[in-house]
């Protein structure tokens, strides 16, 4: 199973790492991303190579990023990945903002909307017997 | 006697006959004269009661008298029709009869005429009186107005009155003053003619004039042309003239007032993205701290000196309160910044709901909520709504007396136009002051005391202000406090 965070502060970057790792889950199971570019671009290099070895089962992204912000992630993630290797993905935000909410309800493929930061206890909850 | 004479037999048939219109041979009368078919029923006839008997010969009416007489020659019957021209004198007649009638319509003509005559005098006379009464006494100008002119030709007491002349020469010098321009740009020394030429149309139209009276005093007239056929007077302009001064410097305050207003709303939307935007922004940074001193607690708990662990107890203790103002106020800016979503709501289950999550911490604290009356089913917003029993019941336990049994009491009351809901506690209560506890970051107790931030009540009268309704409150210094507010029937 892989993680993959996308967040352009390194402080989630690291409290999630250990929140992750207080969990069971292996560094090496987890991906840190900057930027929504770097992403895509893992990915899609996956799909080309035809290789899902690395391929993530969860992914976790903020909303409010300079450049590309998590909405135009899941855009670009809607015309890139088929259906059947979607990963589970989650906005993960400071603030739970009433429009943001609204609008992650219309989209499919967002699992849940979480606040900064999460804890040991949620990463515990996630399936691990999902590849 | 007679002009004519025609013979025939028993059977009809013409024996003789000097009459033109009947030949004399080979011809049944009855041709001629329908009324000789049945000659046996003839004889009980009276020719003499009928009409003159009416005929055409060529293009000439003809009337003829008839009469007839009858004889016996061995046993056979012969008759014989005498006929008598009465053209002439039927003619003559008739022309007497239709002269006379001519004669007799023509003289009821001339009474009803003169009849009519009379009547309209009258009403005349009365409609001018009553004109005149009408123009005298009425609160409008009026001003007659040659219309090739311009020049003024009368006006009613009431127009020389608004231009504060006195009499109808000084009204005329009106029209040279100096034109404003404000709020027409145009400047037309015949102003009325300017007008009336401007509205040239079927209709009367008012326009707004500014300008100075014959006393030299500003005034705004409402000036309304009326043309000549309306009223049937010949190339005359009839003006309407109110002095609408009052009316319309009040207009343009409120205009003013308005424009001013609508840049406070601006200013106060700014105000409120502001502190939606900063707020929002300032958690992240907040959260980081928070969660990092939390871990740094946690993992180097046991490493730390008595001192360590205080800095950082308060770096920590900082964050949390932070957090709390900065989610207090994204809360407040949240309230206004959303838009409102009415909806037929249960206002018992709502609350239950509410009551149950604070059934864990009233426990806790000893305090009882009770529902008086079961509350109704209304239309209200219920997400916010929820958050104003949620901050009203959070205060009532919150602020429970700890020496004495507690409890909140729920209860509501329908009025003709609202609904009231009322929250009472046997709590602490508020000592009198000046503070107005529905400002954001209001505090009546110390933060050691009792946590908050004073943002609660401020919540609560964004929400019901935004339902339309009011809340207030009634507090005694040791005894306890009533919230109640109130949401409109009509939304």
């Amino acid at each position: 199973m892989k993680l993959y965070f996308i967040d352009d502060d390194e402080a989630p970057h690291i409290y999630h790492r250990l929140m992750a790792e207080e969990s069971g889950i292996s560094e090496d199971q987890i991906e840190n991303f900057y930027e929504v570019d770097q992403a895509i671009a893992k990915l899609e290099g996956q799909i080309n190579a035809q290789d899902l070895s690395q391929w993530p089962s969860y992914i976790f992204v903020d909303i409010n990023m300079p450049y590309k912000s998590g909405y135009d992630f899941v855009k670009e993630v809607e015309a890139l990945i088929p259906q059947e290797l979607m990963p589970v993905i989650y906005f993960v935000s400071s603030t739970k903002n009433p429009s943001d909410i609204q609008k992650v309800e219309a989209i499919d493929i967002i699992k849940g909307f979480e606040t900064k930061f999460l804890e040991s206890e949620f990463f515990k909850s996630l399936d691990f017997q999902k590849n | 006697m007679f002009d004519y004479r025609v013979k025939f037999d028993q059977s009809g048939k013409i024996i003789y006959s000097n009459a033109p219109m009947i030949p004399a041979q080979h011809d049944q009368i009855d041709r001629y004269l329908p009324l000789f078919y049945d000659i046996e029923a003839l004889e009980d006839f009276d020719l003499k009661a009928l009409r003159p008997y009416e005929c055409h010969i060529g293009n000439k009416k003809y009337f003829f008298h008839l009469d007839w007489s009858f004889h016996e020659i061995d046993n056979m019957r012969f008759y014989e029709l005498l006929i008598e021209d009465r053209t002439s004198s039927y003619n003559r007649l008739q022309k007497e009869r239709s002269k006379k009638n001519t004669l007799r319509l023509e003289q009821d003509y001339l009474i009803d005429r003169l009849n009519t005559e009379v009547e309209e005098k009258n009403e005349a006379r009365s409609d001018n009186h009553e004109l005149k009464t009408i123009l005298e006494h009425t609160r409008e100008g009026i001003i007659y107005q040659n219309q090739m002119t311009g020049e003024i030709v009368k006006a009613n007491h009431k127009a020389l009155e608004l231009f504060s002349c006195q009499k109808v020469e000084e009204l005329k010098s009106i029209q040279h003053i100096h034109f404003n321009g404000n709020p027409r740009e145009e400047y037309d020394p015949k102003l009325f003619v300017h007008l009336w030429n401007k509205e040239r149309k079927r209709e009367a139209k008012e326009e707004v004039i500014k300008l100075n009276d014959h006393a030299q005093k500003e005034k705004y007239f409402s000036v309304r042309v009326v043309e000549e056929q309306a009223l049937k007077l010949e190339s005359l302009n009839i003006i309407f003239v109110s002095d609408i001064t009052n009316e319309y410097q009040s207009k343009l305050e409120l205009k003013n007032k308005n424009k001013e207003l609508l840049q406070y709303i601006e200013s106060n939307v700014q105000l409120e993205q502001f502190a939606h935007v900063a707020s929002h922004d300032l958690r992240a940074p907040i959260i980081t701290i928070k969660s990092f001193s939390n871990l740094l607690k946690e993992k180097c708990a046991d490493r730390l000196n008595d001192n360590e662990s205080k800095y950082l107890n308060i770096i920590k203790e900082n964050a949390d309160q932070m957090f709390s103002l900065v989610s207090d106020l994204l809360d407040y800016a949240q309230i206004n910044s959303q838009k409102i979503a009415f909806k037929k709501t249960n206002l018992q289950f709502l609350l239950e709901g509410v009551i149950d999550s604070f059934r864990s911490i009233a426990n806790q604290t000893n305090v009882t909520i009770e529902i008086v009356n079961r509350l109704p089913e209304i239309v209200v917003d219920d997400v916010k709504l929820k958050r104003v029993f949620q901050n009203l019941l959070s205060n009532a336990i919150k602020f429970a007396d700890p020496t004495k049994k507690s409890f909140v009491k729920i209860d509501f009351a329908e009025l003709d136009d609202k609904y009231e809901f009322m929250i009472c506690d046997n709590g602490i209560g508020m000592k009198e002051g000046s503070v107005d506890i529905f400002q954001p970051y209001t505090k009546l107790n110390l933060q050691t005391e009792y946590e908050g931030n004073g943002m609660g009540l401020a919540i609560c009268k964004n929400i019901i202000k935004q339902h339309k309704g009011e809340i207030y409150y009634k507090s005694t210094y040791g005894e306890g406090s009533r919230f109640v507010f109130s949401i409109p029937k009509e939304l």
